[in-house]
């Protein structure tokens, strides 16, 4: 079975550039809301 | 439990089994076995990285830990997010280009043999301990809950892991889980609904918010800081990154989920995907609980959740006094939850008087009913012989065989089941691929065949399986060995996560350099074991910073050969 059949092409390098990075602050900037969110829940239901 | 309730556990779990097993066809091969093919798409990733994490105990524990102190323990996992993209960045490009089969393989590419050798011996001992008490936890909550034989249930459990996970490898644990989140979600949604249709007439959903609210259990942010305090945003942003790190980064058992990606692509994806539902599911879990909370609130629990316990103190000499205190604290329940529903009438009516004069007089009660709770442990531990314990774990699983509905209770129990099965066939899938992949092939029979190797990957899986049950066995009559295996943890968890950054971060730290370091930091993390009064959780710092220091240290002494990468052929 060869590399590709495997499932992953041979030599394949990771993406990079700015997809990856508008990716990871999609993550960060999901992490700042659920952190503000739960703040305003702490505080309203005090 | 109803015949109905059995019918749907037998069901679960026999689903569960056949999905797993058969998935032996396409598993002939050591990649096809250990890394289902290298197959894998996102979604499958970030599933099954969330079914080995979230452990039997996870839902246990959790909705208890919100109603006995509130949803602070979310931030726990704040840090989480923050490793998934530095592990996405830097970790997942690394292993797959190297076409790592463990993450220890890479430490041989990157630094030598010995050092992979010494964090993936760490690793067996550690996780195979490990796997043992991902079984018995749940076990003992549900032969003291339900009355089950605590053996029995150990080897069930046991028992059906081994037969799926050696029979389809990698493969099975994956689709197992697929299956096991969907059931584990629908089970704990059922609890969510009954806990809120329980409530009293007239209570609703804010009603209940407002009553947990009002008690301090909605506290999800604390902006103090304290090195003492566990649960804050700072302890959960700082030390859960490393911990997450740690984790996620150089543990086998979750390695070996995103290895099996099909790309860097759906490797990443698949990490960060877990980065953005981790919290929104623990928080779901810890609401949960506030809920539970809200409804015991109204509706009176008993003084102490083990029923175990509660009975040995009714029956020992101490039973009359216990049962007194019993009734107080019965009385005062009662008492708290007719003036909270005064309390939310009032606010309804926006008579503020009222109000708070209904407030007053529940928290009055409240404090009587603590009063009698803590009157009553105290009975209970003279009674036991032993120190005041605690009954976190038994409040949610109380809950739900009081009030869940027939058939309701089977499919939560078979949620229960599925997280446990989940995450031991992970375990056991990591170990397998480790003792195969970095001592078999690697020291003992380097020129083994794949038929060969998927033989030995097998009787590995059934090997570690047997361990962990009879650990789980044993673990009953061993209890301060239960703390003892998580202090054990901690003891190596920090000098394994340093390995790892002097290997991605530093390409100068030659081998020696870093084994040496690992070794200081090792004896230095043990001196504090023995000879100082640090908290467990502070080893983890210690060993991580006492490896990274001592690297740089060493690494103009020793500059020696470093590894490029792919300088040895992967074992």
């Amino acid at each position: 079975m060869s590399e590709h059949q495997q499932g992953r092409p041979a030599g394949e390098e990771p993406p990079v550039g700015t997809s990856w990075r508008a990716l990871y602050l999609v993550v960060l900037g999901a992490l700042l809301a659920e952190i503000m969110l739960f703040f305003w829940f702490t505080a309203t239901f005090r | 439990m109803t015949g109905l309730d059995w019918a749907i556990l037998a069901a679960s779990l026999a689903l569960m089994v056949a999905v797993g097993a058969l998935q032996t066809r396409r598993s002939s091969t050591l990649d096809g076995y250990l890394l289902a093919g290298r197959e894998l798409r996102w979604v499958s990733i970030t599933l099954s990285i969330m079914a080995t994490q979230a452990s039997a105990i996870t839902f246990l524990s959790t909705p208890g830990q919100a109603y006995v102190d509130g949803m602070r323990f979310v931030q726990f996992y704040f840090g989480l997010p923050l490793a998934m993209v530095v592990l996405a960045a830097v970790a997942v490009p690394a292993y797959h280009r190297m076409r790592v089969r463990t993450a220890y393989e890479f430490l041989e590419q990157r630094l030598d043999v010995r050092t992979r050798a010494l964090t993936a011996g760490l690793f067996l001992v550690q996780r195979g301990l490990a796997a043992g008490l991902t079984i018995f936890a749940p076990s003992l909550i549900l032969s003291v809950t339900l009355g089950w034989d605590l053996y029995i249930t150990n080897a069930v459990i046991g028992v059906l892991v081994v037969v799926y996970t050696t029979t389809g490898g990698t493969r099975a644990v994956s689709r197992t889980q697929n299956l096991q989140v969907f059931i584990i979600v629908l089970g704990m949604a059922a609890a969510f609904v009954v806990a809120l249709r329980s409530l009293p007439p007239g209570v609703g959903f804010l009603d209940a918010v407002k009553v947990a609210g009002e008690a301090g259990r909605l506290n999800a942010i604390d902006l103090s800081f304290s090195l003492s305090d566990r649960y804050s945003l700072w302890s959960g942003l700082i030390g859960g990154f490393f911990l997450a790190l740690a984790y996620f980064g150089t543990d086998q058992s979750q390695v070996q989920r995103y290895l099996a990606g099909s790309s860097v692509t759906e490797s990443r994806l698949g990490l960060l995907a877990n980065g953005l539902f981790k919290v929104p599911m623990q928080f779901g879990i810890l609401f949960l609980g506030a809920m539970v909370f809200a409804f015991y609130q109204l509706t009176p629990p008993p003084l102490f959740f083990n029923p175990v316990e509660s009975q040995r103190a009714r029956d020992s000499a101490l039973g009359q006094e216990f049962r007194a205190a019993e009734h107080r604290h019965y009385q005062a329940s009662a008492a708290q939850g007719r003036h909270l529903e005064e309390w939310l009438t009032a606010q309804r009516d926006g008579d503020r008087e009222t109000a708070a004069g209904a407030i007053a007089q529940a928290r009055q009660a409240r404090e009587e009913a603590a009063a009698a709770r803590a009157e009553g442990i105290g009975l209970l531990a003279q009674a036991s012989g032993s120190a005041p314990g605690t009954d976190t774990n038994y409040i949610f699983l109380g809950f739900v065989t009081t009030f869940l509905p027939a058939g309701l209770l089977g499919l939560v129990l078979a949620a229960v089941f599925a997280a446990s099965m989940s995450s031991t066939a992970a375990e056991l899938n990591a170990l397998a691929s480790t003792t195969v992949v970095d001592f078999y092939r690697r020291l003992i029979h380097p020129g083994a065949n794949e038929r060969t190797l998927v033989q030995v990957s097998r009787l590995a899986t059934v090997f570690w399986g047997v361990v962990a049950v009879v650990f789980a066995e044993y673990a009953n009559r061993l209890g301060s060995l239960v703390e003892a295996v998580n202090i054990l943890g901690s003891l190596f968890y920090g000098t394994i996560l340093g390995v790892f950054i002097l290997a991605f971060l530093s390409p100068r730290v030659s081998g020696t350099a870093a084994f040496l370091a690992a070794l200081a930091a090792e004896s230095a993390v043990v001196a504090c074991f023995l000879f100082t009064p640090l908290s467990f959780l502070w080893y983890n710092v210690v060993g991580c910073l006492g490896t990274v220091a001592a690297g740089f240290l060493l690494s103009p002494l020793l500059p020696g050969r470093s590894n490029g990468h792919g300088a040895i052929p992967a074992g």
